[in-house]
């Protein structure tokens, strides 16, 4: 009886260390670097392999500088100087120069951008994808509304209401205008889009004339000293364009915007498996002192 | 008599694992980094990393030297996501293996080590180019010295046996 206690108690001992230890690993920051090594490694320096690919790749950037030694000596020579690499990288990693220094800092993160973006651009859109994506994103295909002006300068209204009668009687505003002595205001005759044609009307001027129809002439308007009118030739209105007119720029703006999204993606998922820990008393006194 | 004794012994020994085993689980779980609000130096630490204090505070003013005003909290906190955000992508490119697969970086490092080497020689011995090359050689020995080499499918030659 005793002695089937004694051995449940040492079972019981037993499982309660391995269940230590399993909560030790588990609990452990120090990421286990289980043995990893590639079929074609050459040697292991402190458990890095060093391998037939990296040899074969250090061969054709030696090239011509090797030229005059014998095959075997060149290899023992790079196999040395890959394994000479090998430990000042590792000595790097040691003393934390990756971390420390910003512009391999830099070089790190953008590998690693690359990494992310590479993968998700290698991802084939289908057609659905593509058409999901233009119903989804139309205000994106859209032109926008586009307008062919002239604008005449007054200096008082009752000149511009004379211009005006003589423009719906079937005269040009041009001619009408500088029989007056108005003067034309600087517009391509061409159709411009609004924030084009803010920088000759700005933006009050714009605004009105984005309202008027093609061919209408405007009620003589007063902006500060001056009185203006405006004729309109062509009003385009905002239009979608097809699909298939703009699919190679649908085609672009997807694979941007996919780009975008598994680099955001990524980074979400790094926050949520890392550990991240604020000084928020540091970071008070900071911006404390900032303002 | 013997058996109760022993038995004793048995409780008292178990007691003690139990014991130590909750400790161990106590410190297992506990925040490795409660003590981060006593260090002046870090504003965040990402992993094992730390942020410090001086990396933060030049980011923010080459923020606000590029918007030209100062920085408000909304501002501030877009810094510290980016700064975290950079940290994390410099772990990932890590850990996916870029040091080694990335030609551009792996030179960068390996330069920026032997910048760091030669001016350390520098330092000591001047610039007389013999001394400075002697120096890379003795820290590259030393290197060699310490470390753990292991031939897999080739023979070592002679030079590299004697190692």
């Amino acid at each position: 009886m005793n002695k089937i206690a004694v051995n449940s108690n040492n079972i019981a001992r037993a499982s309660i260390g391995l269940f230590g230890l399993l909560l030790l690993l588990a609990g452990s920051n120090t990421q286990i670097n289980w043995l990893h090594q590639p079929a074609d490694t050459i040697v292991l320096v402190n458990q890095q392999p060093v391998t037939e690919t990296a040899l074969r790749v250090a061969r054709q950037r030696s090239g011509m500088l090797t030229a005059d030694i014998s095959t075997q000596g060149r290899d023992q020579q790079l196999l040395q100087r890959l394994i000479d690499d090998e430990l000042i990288l590792q000595r790097a990693e040691e003393l934390g120069i990756l971390q420390a220094d910003p512009g391999i800092r830099k070089l790190l993160a953008r590998s690693a951008i690359e990494t992310v973006v590479s993968k998700s651009q290698a991802l084939p859109v289908t057609e659905s994808e593509l058409v999901a994506f233009y119903d989804n994103h139309q205000a994106v295909f859209q032109q926008p509304q586009r307008i062919t002006l002239q604008s005449a300068q007054f200096d008082d209204v009752e000149t511009a209401n004379t211009t005006r009668k003589a423009v719906l009687l079937g005269q040009s505003l041009k001619k009408a205008a500088s029989s007056t002595g108005a003067e034309m205001l600087p517009i391509p005759l061409s159709p411009l889009p609004k924030h084009a044609l803010i920088r000759y009307l700005g933006a009050s001027l714009t605004d009105l004339a984005l309202t008027l129809s093609t061919m209408e002439v405007s009620q003589p308007i007063i902006r500060g000293d001056s009185v203006y009118l405006l004729q309109v030739f062509k009003n385009q209105p905002t239009t979608l364009m097809p699909l298939e007119q703009v699919r190679e720029t649908a085609m672009t703006e997807l694979k941007i915007r996919q780009r975008r999204d598994s680099l955001a993606t990524t980074l979400a998922e790094l926050k949520q498996q890392a550990s991240i820990q604020f000084n928020l008393a540091l970071l008070e006194q900071l911006a404390s002192t900032d303002q | 008599m013997k058996t109760r004794s022993a038995l004793t012994t048995n409780q008292r020994s178990l007691t003690l694992l139990i014991c130590g085993s909750v400790l161990g689980i106590l410190v297992a779980v506990s925040d490795p980094y409660v003590s981060v609000t006593d260090d002046t130096t870090v504003v965040a630490w990402v992993n094992d990393t730390a942020i410090g204090k001086a990396q933060y505070s030049q980011a923010l003013a080459l923020y606000s030297q590029e918007k030209r005003s100062p920085t408000n909290p909304q501002d501030r906190t877009l810094i510290l996501e980016r700064l975290i955000e950079e940290e994390l992508l410099v772990q990932k490119a890590i850990t996916d293996g870029a040091l080694r697969n990335n030609l551009g970086i792996r030179q960068r490092t390996l330069q920026t080590m032997l910048d760091s080497i030669q001016s350390e020689s520098i330092a000591t011995n001047g610039t007389n180019a013999e001394s400075n090359g002697k120096a890379l050689q003795g820290y590259i020995e030393q290197l060699r010295h310490t470390a753990t080499i292991k031939w897999l499918n080739q023979q070592p030659t002679a030079a590299q046996a004697g190692q």
